[in-house]
């Protein structure tokens, strides 16, 4: 297996170190591939109005003067050129991201890139800061129970349109009490805040800072494993949409172009439409070629569109169901 | 139910009690240019 390494707090930082560790242990072909310097709230920025300088710096080992999403994209389209990873890790990040750092996170944008090329990717973090300012980072937790988690998920695979988001709680190893699957949480507090400083010469700067409060986060967030001590693991995907929100404004803005345009011609989710309906049995092509083309969402009754490319029975008026599209194209006679 | 039937290019299908009309297109599809559903 061979597997690219990339962080955002560059390549001389401590937690590439032990992701490279974690790597090895499922394979002696790693590379890495990290930016030169900090990109630490990088997000998914791609470097556009500057050149990007590449330093080798040592055997399968490369300096990248921009973000995470620079470095996995020239290591997957030019750096690694004799053949593409077969994963992707970003880490481990100094520093949790949970919650709306998710957002911010260069790490995970790291593993969104890979993601994006087609490559299995996972996000890996190491919590801190929840035992004082001066505790020390608990790197052997994440290189304890870091290849047990990536192999198990590795074993288990996930949908090609998500990365994996795994914290380690700010805890020495034997303090670890569980891991748990988790949903990205939301603070109910706003964490980041800009402090106006003056300089010697009287003008006026900032520094972006984190404000170490506390949410009240809910059971199953990641926020409230990472309190709890909990290694936390999310299934994340790029889409942003908010259904719920989605199907409200169809019915006060109207549905614009949805006769021709609607969710379910989102070409992913078709993707998964299609792999289902094989999964289910409809395995004659013609037809799986044909329901892939006839736009089920289109047919289905307006405030239901969202489910249309889900394997279910949908409700019509007066008592009538559309069928289980997996029935309809299956050949239903026994064998 | 549609793999069962296996429209060809240029048939012509009657599809009674449509509901949606979701499998009449698909049928459709299958019948292709030519044909009608």
């Amino acid at each position: 297996m061979r597997i690219l390494c990339t962080n955002d707090d560059g390549i001389h930082a401590t937690g590439l170190a032990v992701l490279e560790k974690i790597a090895r242990t499922f394979s002696d072909d790693v590379w890495v591939i990290a930016p030169e310097t900090e990109q630490s709230g990088a997000s998914r920025a791609l470097t556009l109005t500057a050149p990007i300088r590449v330093r080798k710096a040592g055997e399968k080992r490369f300096a990248v003067s921009g973000t995470p999403t620079d470095c996995v994209l020239l290591g997957v389209e030019h750096l690694m050129e004799d053949g593409r990873p077969d994963l992707v890790l970003s880490g481990v990040n100094r520093g949790q991201n949970i919650a709306e750092d998710v957002t911010f996170s260069g790490t995970i944008a790291g593993a969104m890139q890979g993601m994006q090329l087609g490559i299995p990717a996972i996000a890996l973090s190491q919590a801190r800061g929840f035992r004082g300012e001066d505790a020390k980072i608990p790197w052997e937790t994440a290189e304890t129970f870091g290849p047990g988690i990536v192999g198990a998920l590795l074993k288990a695979g996930w949908p090609k349109d998500v990365v994996m988001n795994v914290n380690f709680p700010d805890l020495p190893p034997d303090e670890v009490s569980a891991v748990e699957t988790t949903f990205q949480g939301f603070r109910d507090s706003h964490i980041v805040y800009a402090d106006k400083r003056t300089d010697l010469r009287g003008g006026v700067y900032f520094w972006l800072g984190f404000r170490g409060t506390l949410s009240d986060p809910p059971e199953g967030s990641d926020l409230r494993a990472i309190y709890s001590g909990r290694i936390s693991v999310t299934p994340l995907h790029i889409d942003l949409t908010h259904a719920e929100t989605l199907h409200k404004l169809k019915g006060v803005l109207g549905r614009g172009a949805a006769e021709s345009v609607s969710m379910g011609d989102d070409p992913a989710r078709l993707m998964r439409f299609v792999l289902e309906m094989r999964q289910e049995g409809v395995t004659h092509a013609r037809v799986l070629s044909a329901m892939e083309r006839t736009s089920r969402a289109h047919y289905a009754p307006a405030h239901m569109e969202g489910l249309a490319l889900e394997n279910v029975i949908l409700p019509l008026a007066h008592g009538q169901t559309m069928t289980k599209p997996s029935l309809i194209g299956r050949d239903g006679r026994r064998a | 139910m549609v793999a069962a039937l296996d429209p060809q290019p240029g048939d012509t299908v009657l599809e009674i009690g449509t509901g949606s009309g979701y499998q009449s297109a698909v049928l459709g599809v299958l019948a292709g240019k030519g044909g009608d559903a």
